[in-house]
């Protein structure tokens, strides 16, 4: 009896601390996977200077285009490029002035262990039969998985690795294939393997056409939000994406 | 529209309900006729995919099966390919997954027949395995066709698991769950209705056809006395 009250008690405990976390300040904002790491950082400067505290949410761009659309709790949407940024447009769903380019992706092969024998430079070396699986994003939904392949087929050697690839529903996933030893590479976005272990080299940018990211502020949001929206512009912010690989749109 | 995950979809909970019915039958069997120590373990070990959320599950197949662990190193020794991104991969993954779905039924048919069928076939000197086959089984059918049915059942509709060791190939791993997951991403609603729609349809008519097999076979087990 004691432990069904003191169970009871701590529900709502937890309820009403639920509450009040939902009454204070927070923005809900909704990052494509490949932009989580340096979307956190800049979110960490901002909540230091403005006090209002930022809540993520990840995942490929498409999945967060389809919940904002069914009405998702975000107010601003940093997208893995620009077409669903465009959509979101044309129905009407973002803030007037609500739409900018925040980074231009790089795109990059990398592998878990170093090897001095077969050097990552040129594509070609993916023809490799001791290479058994390349880990990209999905194509059909990922920017950085239809600039794989957009690469692999101006190298010339997407005919012969195409039975190859395995495909991740984002890049995180895709890096996640190559990091946990069932892939032998990943070709992702440079900002995902920033400060991580192994060895990458960046893929020519003229064998893809260039990824720029939007970003957008979405109908419902609040002046919080717009603030934040703003700091996306700044130099501060701008630092950060570098940091992590990316080039100015 | 491109049906070829359903095909996959089908063909893996076949296999997978193969697999899991040659499994689940000596585990059923020992988990309720068997009393040895730590029994409520090893119950509680073969329900966990119940409680473990299929991401979790997945993610550590995907470990086991990556050049990391001694299992994929193994896997990639003998057969020269690993095991993540394969249709064979899948369905260990399956079996995992619907393992506890199997299993249960099974049992609780399994402790439900009558002892004193079980026991008279004993007096009457029939071994172990005979009993199993010519008495248990036979009552306790219905759990069997019951374990069968939830284990093909729960693998059409897997998603987690296979999202997290399928790598979306198609003709091999691509399932229909994931194939209209990615028709959301692909902001492609329609298609993604369609075939939602059609898998919704194709498993009302499975289950039904099933629920109609199981309740022609279910004569009471006195039937079975001869």
């Amino acid at each position: 009896m004691k432990l069904l009250a003191s169970v009871i008690c701590a529900s709502f405990l937890l309820a009403s601390g639920g509450v009040a976390w939902g009454k204070d300040k927070t923005i809900g904002i909704a990052v494509s996977s490949n932009a989580l790491e340096p979307a956190k950082e800049i979110s960490l400067l901002f909540e230091k200077s403005s006090g209002v505290s930022i809540s993520i949410s990840s995942g490929s761009s498409g999945k967060l285009y389809a919940q904002i659309r069914q009405g998702a709790p975000f107010q601003v949407f940093l997208a893995a490029d620009d077409t669903y940024t465009a959509m979101l447009e044309t129905e009407g769903l973002i803030a007037a002035d609500g739409r900018f380019k925040y980074a231009k992706g790089k795109l990059v092969i990398w592998r878990k262990t170093q090897n001095k024998h077969a050097p990552l430079k040129d594509l070609s070396f993916l023809k490799d039969p001791a290479i058994k699986r390349i880990a990209i994003a999905n194509p059909d939904t990922a920017p950085y998985g239809r600039a794989a392949i957009e690469a692999l087929k101006k190298s010339g050697i997407f005919d012969e690795i195409k039975g190859k690839l395995v495909y991740g529903e984002s890049v995180a996933q895709a890096f996640g294939f190559a990091a946990t030893g069932n892939a032998d590479v990943s070709m992702v976005p440079l900002s995902v393997v920033y400060r991580k272990h192994g060895e990458y080299s960046v893929v020519r940018d003229d064998y893809y056409s260039p990824i720029v990211q939007e970003a957008v502020l979405l109908k419902n949001a609040s002046q919080e939000a717009k603030e934040f929206f703003e700091f996306l512009k700044t130099n501060e912010a701008a630092d950060v994406f570098k940091k992590y690989g990316y080039l100015k749109p | 529209m491109d049906w070829q995950p359903f095909y996959i979809s089908f063909k893996l909970a076949l296999v997978a309900t193969f697999f899991l019915v040659l499994l689940a039958l000596p585990v059923a069997y020992a988990l309720a006729f068997r009393n040895f120590r730590g029994k409520p373990l090893a119950e509680a070990f073969f329900a966990l995919p119940i409680v473990l959320p299929p991401t979790v599950l997945g993610f550590f197949v995907l470990v086991a099966a990556g050049n990391l662990s001694p299992v994929g190193r193994w896997y990639h020794e003998i057969f020269g390919t690993t095991l993540a991104f394969s249709f064979e991969g899948l369905v260990v993954a399956s079996v995992l997954y619907s393992f506890p779905f199997a299993v249960q039924p099974m049992q609780n048919a399994f402790e439900n027949v009558d002892k004193n069928l079980i026991d008279a076939a004993r007096t009457l000197g029939c071994s172990e395995w005979r009993n199993f086959l010519g008495v248990i089984l036979p009552a306790g059918r219905r759990g069997v066709v019951t374990g069968a049915m939830l284990s093909f059942a729960h693998t059409v509709g897997e998603f987690g698991v296979v999202l997290m060791v399928g790598g979306s190939i198609p003709g091999e791993t691509k399932v229909a769950s994931i194939a209209i997951y990615e028709k959301v991403e692909m902001v492609q609603y329609k298609e993604a209705a369609i075939m939602a729609a059609a898998l919704l349809a194709f498993s009302f008519v499975a289950l039904s056809f099933v629920y109609y097999i199981n309740k022609k076979t279910s004569v009471p087990s006195a039937t079975f006395v001869k």
